[in-house]
């Protein structure tokens, strides 16, 4: 068979695009970005109460804290990012970042993100912290790659979940170096139970 | 790239006495290249920008993803003889997994109406002459599987197929992520998990 027939065949094999197809992923799109941007502003958070805890014996082997909380934060940027521009692209309205941390609460309640903002004085505590955000990633992107209809789109979430897996890894390393701690589940779902 | 006292303060945090497997403080000064954090955001290109509909292209494209799987769990059997304390806990428990996602894609390809890709009869795997080359090896075994998965996952037609490989896929690169830790590598070091160099 020639390449011709072959896309010829495959044009004729897959329907056009709805516009409802098109406001879904308009739609999931913007979900995602909602929780990246809630994401980033609880890292901010975060970041900044983990200067705070001295180092103690419970961190020796361990990556530093606010180093790591940076980074992750860094990633969920680039994330939010790449979602913006894809969402304009799809003609989409991207949410606004919450600002303070009164409208974080307030959008972390929404998402339902139980994990309080304050009481962040522990690196259990804050891992727990990052590790609950980190799951509702996991839970939303695995829902888009499901969802989406746009095969680009559904390509980028299943990058993105790839890098909140590794997070979560980087995460739970802070609270134990067991093989069953790191990888849990043989499948990602963002459920996993705090070690 | 990483910046120096972070990487420093990491790969002194890791410790050797975390990790069973020698020569892992000759790795300080190497390995950095893969550990950069990198733009792959733009590497989006090369699938369609609508799914496929068809059936048995959803069988053949998890069967890809079984072979993949064949691959890794050849590989974790092969190096669990050189390996020792936690790098071979790490590699129990994740041939158990490699295996729990062979017999869930099997499962999935049976209820397609498809035949399930069997392993090959051997596979060529270079020759490690220690632990630390042996979890290298691994290591790249698991990126060769999101390279897979990342080209099978968005061109599967079944959403709800499509759910359950991208959970498998995930898995993958929190292995990856693990591997890198035993390395004394950021287990995180890119925001787009793509598998590439």
């Amino acid at each position: 068979m020639t390449a011709g027939a072959v896309s010829r065949r495959g044009l004729l094999l897959r329907p056009a695009r709805t516009f409802a197809q098109v406001d879904d992923d308009v739609r999931i799109v913007a979900g995602a970005l909602l929780l990246e941007r809630v994401a980033i502003a609880s890292y901010d958070v975060a970041v900044a109460a983990a200067r705070a805890v001295p180092a103690g014996a419970a961190e020796r082997g361990r990556p530093r804290l606010p180093e790591l909380l940076a980074r992750v934060r860094d990633h969920e940027r680039e994330h939010a990012e790449v979602l913006a521009s894809k969402l304009e692209q799809l003609g989409g309205r991207a949410p606004p970042a919450p600002r303070g941390e009164a409208e974080l609460a307030r959008r972390r309640a929404q998402l339902g993100l139980r994990a309080p903002l304050g009481g962040l004085r522990t690196t259990a505590a804050i891992a727990a912290f990052a590790l609950e955000l980190e799951d509702a990633q996991l839970t939303t992107f695995l829902g888009a790659v499901r969802d989406l209809q746009n095969a680009a789109l559904i390509e980028l979430a299943t990058q993105i979940m790839g890098a909140e897996g590794q997070h979560a890894v980087a995460l739970r390393s802070l609270l134990s170096d067991a093989p069953g701690t790191l990888v849990p589940d043989a499948f990602e779902r963002g459920e996993a139970a705090l070690p | 790239m990483v910046a120096g006292p972070t990487r420093r303060g990491f790969l002194h945090g890791i410790g050797a006495g975390a990790i069973a497997v020698p020569a892992l403080g000759a790795l300080a000064g190497c390995g950095g290249g893969d550990d950069a954090v990198r733009d792959e955001g733009a590497r989006l290109g090369g699938v369609p920008e609508t799914v496929p509909e068809s059936p048995g292209g959803d069988a053949d494209l998890l069967n890809s993803a079984l072979a993949a799987e064949h691959f890794a769990i050849a590989a974790y059997t092969a190096a669990m003889p050189l390996l020792e304390g936690v790098a071979l806990d790490t590699a129990r428990r994740f041939l158990a997994q490699e295996r729990a996602h062979a017999a869930r894609l099997r499962e999935l390809v049976a209820d397609l109406g498809s035949s399930a890709a069997a392993p090959a009869p051997s596979y060529d795997f270079d020759s490690p002459a220690d632990a630390v080359e042996t979890l290298r090896l691994l290591l790249q075994v698991e990126r060769k599987a999101i390279v897979v998965y990342g080209s099978v996952v968005p061109r599967i037609a079944d959403s709800r197929l499509r759910q359950a490989v991208a959970s498998i896929a995930t898995t993958e690169a929190e292995h990856d992520a693990v591997l890198r830790l035993r390395l004394g590598r950021w287990p995180a070091p890119t925001p787009f998990v793509t598998g590439g160099a």
